[in-house]
């Protein structure tokens, strides 16, 4: 599943920047090639990337926002779980300990999103 | 007494339509019998059904046409990504409607940073230190960018919904500024492959990624094109209520920034949404000048007094002069300064026009 082109180090925050934007434009492309989405839908799945995604980003700020890319847009569900496979893969870093912060943070909406999502890939993997 | 009706038009009930005198054989008599002919639709005309075909046809040859163009512009877009090795971020951007500047902005950041990593004179250290300053520099010009473009996607949904004859034109002369920004960015960046491409030492690949890259973005210059007269088209059959023109608010901008010298206003009126971004700049690098741009604005009413303070501080962006200045020193930051300062002129004036037409309705 692991892209051999990234080979990501643990703090290689940009690197992992990059893979996030290169599956998106990917999987954007290959629907509009298809023809299962519009003009329209793919320039707005490609803003909702880039403003999610942005240069400067931590790993854990790129995990946390990669993970909002389907929250709305289905299209986009093969991108989250390949976010979640590398995260939990390359960065050894367990997606819980991230619902934890947002707990002790209070932020309870988005710890419940990301636990469903957790556990949905853990199903499927 | 009806079994021997025979032959008769028994039509269903009164539904409207001619009414029909039928004679009918009744056992040995006749009887006359009155019904209503249904009023069913009538068989359209040869030439009219001839017409719909050629219609319907026509739309489908513009939709297989469409179809075509967006898979042409999913390949071209697929292509520079996963042959020329183009930044997926670059790659998404040209994917968006807008966001031309903030591209431009990110691609100055990555050609810095890459000047940086090449230099063999600085220690990792303090290419650290270097890399962090770049990002910074950009970072707050990258997120005003951003959130104007977010402002202005606003805006345009905002006329969208209105039926005032005012909002539709004012919706146009916005959509037609922004596409006329997005054109110069993507034409700078085509000058600029042109100029690398004249590079004797370009390796083949390099060169062939280039290319393809300039052939993208020219066919997304000429969408732009195209789409923008087609709103001068729009733009010029929309009259008021009393059936008159509505002047153009970026012109009127442009005029006003001129100061009212017949060369300037000429210069002006040719080229607004270039002329407009120039006194910007000049306006941010000169003590005082957002002061006076400002008061041209109010004299023309494009701008009301009591939002002066406001207007020079959304201008100005918190930055010091001599920011600027270093800014303008590239296309990029000078073009970004530009957009932001049209932008921001264009929400004042477009709330000045609103609360006028309030008054007067």
């Amino acid at each position: 599943m692991t892209d051999a082109k990234f080979n990501l180090d643990i703090n290689d925050q940009d690197g992992f920047r990059k893979f996030i934007e290169y599956e998106a434009a990917t999987t954007i492309i290959s629907l509009l090639e298809k023809g299962m989405i519009d003009q329209p839908k793919s320039e707005k799945l490609s803003q909702l990337t880039l403003d999610l995604i942005t240069p400067g980003m931590t790993v854990e700020e790129l995990y946390l926002n990669g993970v909002k890319l389907d929250d709305h847009d289905p299209e986009l569900a093969p991108v989250v779980y390949k976010i979640m496979k590398i995260y939990e893969e390359k960065f050894e870093k367990k997606a819980l300990s991230q619902v934890s912060a947002m707990v002790k943070n209070k932020q309870y909406a988005h710890a419940e999103d990301l636990v469903k999502k957790v556990l949905q890939f853990k199903m499927s993997n | 007494m009806l079994n021997g009706l025979a032959g008769a038009d028994l039509a269903p009930g009164a539904r409207g339509g001619q009414q029909v005198a039928k004679e009918a054989k009744i056992g040995v008599g006749k009887m006359t019998i009155e019904h209503k002919k249904s009023a069913v639709p009538t068989t359209p005309e040869p030439e009219a059904i001839q017409k719909a075909l050629e219609m319907k046809k026509v739309t489908e040859e513009l939709t297989r046409q469409k179809i075509e163009e967006v898979k042409k512009r999913a390949e071209d877009a697929g292509k520079l990504l996963k042959e020329y090795h183009i930044e997926p971020r670059v790659v998404l951007r040209l994917l968006t409607d807008g966001e031309a500047v903030v591209g431009a902005l990110e691609g100055q950041v990555q050609a810095e940073m890459e000047i940086l990593r090449a230099r063999g004179d600085l220690g990792a250290e303090q290419k650290q230190k270097l890399s962090i300053a770049i990002q910074e520099k950009y970072k707050k010009l990258i997120q005003y960018s951003e959130n104007r473009e977010e402002s202005t996607r606003g805006l345009i949904k905002k006329l969208e919904t209105s039926t005032k004859p005012e909002d539709k034109a004012l919706l146009l002369d916005i959509k037609s500024a922004r596409a006329q920004i997005e054109q110069s960015v993507h034409q700078e960046k085509v000058n600029q492959i042109k100029q690398l491409l004249k590079t004797p030492s370009l390796t083949p690949d390099i060169k062939t990624k280039y290319e393809k890259y300039q052939e993208v973005l020219e066919t997304k210059i000429t969408e732009i094109k195209n789409s923008n007269n087609e709103l001068k088209d729009k733009r010029d059959e929309i009259k008021d209520v009393d059936g008159k023109a509505i002047p153009n608010i970026v012109q009127e901008m442009a005029v006003a920034v001129s100061g009212g010298e017949v060369d300037a206003v000429k210069d002006a009126e040719a080229e607004p949404v270039r002329y407009i971004q120039e006194a910007i700049i000049n306006a941010l690098t000169t003590d005082g000048g957002t002061a006076k741009l400002a008061d041209n604005l109010v004299k023309a009413t494009l701008l009301n007094e009591a939002d002066k303070e406001g207007f020079i501080k959304d201008m100005e962006l918190g930055l010091k002069t001599e920011d600027i200045v270093k800014m303008t020193q590239n296309i990029a930051g000078k073009t970004a300064l530009g957009f932001l300062g049209l932008i921001s002129m264009l929400g004042y004036a477009a709330l000045q026009r609103r609360l006028q037409e309030n008054h007067a309705s």
